[in-house]
């Protein structure tokens, strides 16, 4: 019996095509075959799936989903399957994190509706592919929802995740009493005393 | 004055003997008034000039009008005398202005009658060039008149005690060489010297060769050795700001190192990617976590729950079965005892007894009943061993789960428990950490930055204070400092070992001379021609050391009355000492010294001044003792490096010197332009106040007026 | 050498107050007590000195000057 998260990690979840030039190719060098450095050109992340994993934390964080267009042709995947995210090269600055992958198939296991049970029972209706399926599906509404929620924040200020610190600040309001949503256009000095 | 540039209509200066102050602020008129002076006195100028017209007196003329542009002076020379120079300005036109008619004039009183002359032909005979050139002086920089390399040889021919040397030790030498040579010829020629003569004439030409090679490779050292020497004293004179620039450069590119250390520290703390790297993204993760254990947990619970329900339920339904089967046995229709009664030990009790104990009747072996109890345990038996396999076989198959995806749950749910979810819930700690250690190094960058900035701001000032010697100078020469030395060290050996050299050609030149003297020739002209040289020789020799001896007894004569001049101007202040010092053949300069004779490196702007105008006095006491003239020093801004402390004193004593002394100056003025009364007041001499008239537009000369207030 | 000197004075005395030349001129200081003495003295050092100093004053040419001196100390020696 191969285990769920397996089964997960063996696949590839998808994303809509639109995002590709203003996001992917933007802060990572997507589609560059380059998975592990970002240091240059100025990207912020190295490979696509590291904006996958920001917009997904973006989603899950905020709790909302987006499904995704219906059009198979409009998606696209990350290129790695998710048992390889996080597997960065230890050369240059950045270190592997592989283990993210573990928080993320928990987190979709807590948030996705599945009947374990009747799983477990060997219910024919409830297939471990159906339950990866359906996390698949979780994954990538949460993803689209972060990945809606970052371009809306980049149409508002095209510099807004170029500034110092920005993905971070985008995650600092979810630890944060008082969300920095209305101080965003603050200097990002204060953002320490907020934490 | 007449409608001389600034100084519209009339205006009238009067001289006191001692000392005038004229007192004015920038744009008032000073200059203009010394041009003016210099433009009167000066026999070369003799044009108009267009632009002398007073720009007020010029906008104000109708066209047709006409008006004379003048500057004339009344002075005392064996009588009273006057010079004028003047030229008339017409109007021809809106915007056409021609100068016509310029004069020149001199007037002379002789009896009390008094007759013109020609201006050129006065100011050439009262106020020659030579006193112009000692007595005018305009600004700080011209005081020192020894940097005219021709202000030695000037200077000595006109006030040293006797004139003309040079000419005469030149001629002298000449006639030493021509007769040497006539001599020289006649021992040639002679029968008895004529070898000997050939042989001396050979090596003299071979020592004069090597004298005046040597003379050569002595001036080139020199030259190479002051070069050295020059280099070192403006490196000495800056050491210490060149000292303090290498400190500042060295602090600079320390401090460069500290920003760019901590802008490292700051760019390494790269918080995108650690969202990723090191899980930062997590920080709000805990609730999720959370939520996830309680799922797996309650998966988890539910599943067990669920199993035990069934297992539960399922035996249940076994021992059900298990009875009905029992009941089911018994073909006769009749309810037969639970298969478990009798029991098995009561069962074989009873076939060991051959006794029913159920029914209670006999039943000996052999018997139907006998038969029946032995069946009836084999039964038992045999039951006994199905319902065990069966309980085997139940247990694997007909279990309630058939995977273990929720136990997976559980592994992970323990595996992210625990220490993990420890680090998980500190993540905001650490990222406020990082947060906060980043501030720190922002606001040390901004210390750090600060701190670089004040070092080169102190760099920039360093370079201002010590203006005119270039960064590079202060930085190269510091570490050619020691090359310096050597070099000049090197040349100075090597000049003492060229001078010896001249020692000796000088001495064996002098032996080729003896031995000549000594020639004894056999014919009477060649032994004329030998005492006529030797005459002459000795001759051209009292010249040249008559005319060393002048010099030095007349740099002597101006050190000694400068001096004196110098403590009158330093009363009760430090001054030091003057020395002319001979730096060649045909210059001097002027030096400050200590008390212990040693030189004072960097003199202050005052004490150049004082000893600059100590030297000028001395000159002009000099001029004096020499012509039984006196004539005024004109000074033009000559105090601008004193900085106010001494003013009235300094010129106190000027005024005390007995020498007519006019000095124009915006000292006593505040920054407002006002003048300080308290200080006039403490004034002896004759004081001008020169001012622009109320009321000018400073873009329009044609508003422009000087207007000259007697103060005391 | 009393009362007003004119430059011309001032050089013959400078130069003939000189030791060596005195030495070697075998003259004293009174054989030049003026100009006018020296230009006729005995002494052929004290008379050529002035002979120079007078013919240059005069404006002189140095060749002529040469040749009246070197003439005069030819006929003395």
């Amino acid at each position: 019996m191969e285990k769920l998260y397996d089964l997960w990690a063996k696949r590839n979840p998808e994303w809509e095509r639109r995002f590709e030039d203003p996001i992917f190719k933007t802060f990572a060098d997507y589609g560059k075959g380059n998975t592990s450095l970002s240091e240059n050109r100025g990207k912020v992340f190295g490979a696509g799936y590291e904006v996958f994993i920001i917009a997904f934390f973006i989603g899950l964080y905020f709790n909302q989903t987006r499904k995704l267009t219906e059009d198979k042709e409009e998606r696209k995947t990350c290129g790695q399957a998710i048992q390889y995210w996080g597997n960065i090269e230890t050369r240059g600055i950045r270190q592997t994190y592989g283990v993210i992958r573990e928080y993320i198939f928990a987190a979709l296991i807590a948030k996705t509706d599945v009947d374990l049970i009747s799983l477990d029972k060997g219910d024919p209706k409830v297939t471990p592919r159906k339950v990866v399926d359906a996390l698949i599906e979780k994954m990538e509404e949460y993803a689209n929802y972060g990945l809606y929620y970052m371009e809306e924040k980049m149409i508002d200020n095209p510099d807004y995740f170029f500034r110092d610190k920005a993905f971070l600040r985008t995650f600092l309001q979810f630890i944060t009493t008082e969300p920095t949503e209305e101080t965003d256009s603050s200097e990002d000095e204060d953002l320490p005393e907020e934490l | 004055m007449n409608n001389f540039r600034s100084y519209y209509g009339e205006n009238k200066f009067d001289f006191t003997d001692g000392l005038t102050l004229i007192i004015g602020d920038n744009g008032d008129g000073k200059t203009t008034f010394f041009d003016a002076i210099k433009w009167l006195l000066d026999p070369a100028l003799e044009k108009a000039d267009i632009n002398f017209i007073s720009e007020m007196r010029k906008s104000e003329l109708e066209v047709g009008e006409v008006e004379t542009v003048s500057v004339s002076m009344i002075f005392d020379h064996d009588g009273e005398k006057m010079i004028e120079k003047s030229f008339i300005v017409e109007r021809q036109s809106e915007d056409k202005f021609i100068t016509r008619s310029f004069s020149f004039k001199g007037y002379e009183t002789e009896d009390s009658e008094r007759f013109q002359v020609t201006g050129k032909s006065l100011i050439v005979r009262c106020f020659d060039s030579f006193i112009q050139r000692y007595s005018m002086f305009k600004g700080e920089s011209t005081l020192n008149v020894f940097d005219d390399p021709d202000a030695l040889k000037m200077l000595v021919d006109k006030l040293s005690d006797i004139r003309e040397f040079d000419e005469y030790v030149e001629m002298t030498q000449e006639f030493e060489a021509k007769s040497g040579t006539a001599y020289e010829k006649e021992c040639k020629n002679d029968k008895k010297t004529e070898r000997e003569a050939k042989e001396l004439e050979r090596r003299k030409e071979d020592v004069n060769v090597r004298i005046s090679n040597i003379r050569r490779d002595i001036r080139d050292t020199e030259k190479s050795a002051d070069l050295f020497t020059s280099k070192i004293e403006v490196l000495e004179k800056n050491q210490e700001a060149s000292e303090r620039y290498q400190e500042l450069k060295k602090l600079i590119e320390s401090r460069e190192e500290d920003v760019r250390k901590l802008r490292g520290r700051i760019a390494a703390q790269n918080f995108n990617i650690n969202l990723l790297d090191k899980l930062w993204i997590l920080a709000p993760f805990p609730s999720v976590l959370e939520e996830f254990r309680a799922k797996a947990s309650a998966f988890s619970k539910e599943k067990r729950k669920q199993n035990d329900t069934f297992i539960a339920q399922k035996a249940k339904e076994e021992g059900r079965k298990e009875a009905l089967d029992e009941i089911s046995s018994l073909a006769n229709g009749v309810a037969r005892l639970p298969w478990y009664l009798p029991d098995q030990e009561t069962m074989q009790e009873m076939i060991d007894d051959e006794i029913c104990k159920v029914c209670g009747r006999p039943a000996p072996k052999g018997t139907d009943a006998y038969d029946f109890m032995v069946a009836k345990l084999n039964e038992f038996r045999k039951h006994l061993d199905a319902k065990k396999k069966a309980q085997e076989q139940k247990s694997e198959e007909h279990e309630l789960f058939v995977n273990r995806y929720i136990e997976q749950m559980h592994n992970l749910s323990i595996s992210l428990g625990g220490s993990k979810a420890q680090d998980v819930s500190e993540l905001a700690g650490v990222i406020q950490d990082q947060l906060d250690l980043l501030e720190t190094f922002k606001r040390e960058l901004n210390t750090a930055e600060e701190k670089l900035q004040d070092a080169i701001d102190d760099k920039a000032r360093l370079l201002i204070q010590v203006e005119g010697v270039t960064e590079e100078q202060l930085d190269l020469d510091f570490h050619n400092l020691k090359g310096y030395f050597e070099q000049k060290g090197k040349a100075e050996k090597k000049l003492v070992t060229l001078r010896e050299e001249l020692t000796r050609a000088t001495e064996d030149k002098k032996e080729i001379e003896r031995l000549y003297d000594n020639l004894n020739p056999g014919g009477s002209m060649a032994k004329v021609y030998q005492r006529v040289h030797v005459v002459l020789r000795d001759i051209a020799k009292a010249f040249q050391e008559s005319k060393e001896l002048n010099l030095t007894r007349f740099l002597n004569e101006i050190e000694e009355l400068a001096n004196k001049y110098l403590s009158r101007l330093n009363t009760g202040d430090f001054h030091g000492i003057i020395r002319l010092v001979r730096t060649s053949q045909d210059s001097t300069e002027i030096r400050l010294l200590s008390a212990n004779g040693r030189a004072i490196t960097d003199p202050s702007g005052s004490q150049l001044t004082t000893m600059y105008m100590s030297v000028l006095f001395a000159i002009s006491d000099l001029t004096s003792n020499k012509r039984d003239e006196d004539y005024p020093l004109i000074f033009d801004a000559p105090t601008s490096s004193f900085g106010g402390m001494k003013e009235s004193g300094f010129y106190n004593i000027i005024d005390a010197l007995e020498k007519q002394c006019i000095i124009v100056t915006k000292d006593f003025l505040d920054d407002h332009g006002r003048i300080d009364e308290k200080k006039i007041d403490q004034l002896s001499c004759t004081v001008y106040r020169i001012k622009k008239e109320a009321g000018f537009n400073q873009d329009d000369l044609s508003t422009i007026r000087t207007v000259i207030i007697p103060i005391k | 050498m009393t009362g007003f000197k004119t430059n011309k004075d001032k050089m013959l005395s400078a130069v003939l107050l000189n030791k060596h030349l005195m030495e070697s001129g075998g003259y004293e200081e009174k054989d030049f007590a003026s100009f006018d003495q020296a230009l006729v003295s005995e002494n052929p050092v004290v008379r050529t000195v002035a002979r120079i100093i007078q013919g240059h004053s005069s404006g002189n040419s140095t060749k002529s000057i040469y040749n009246e001196i070197t003439d005069y100390l030819k006929k003395k020696a």
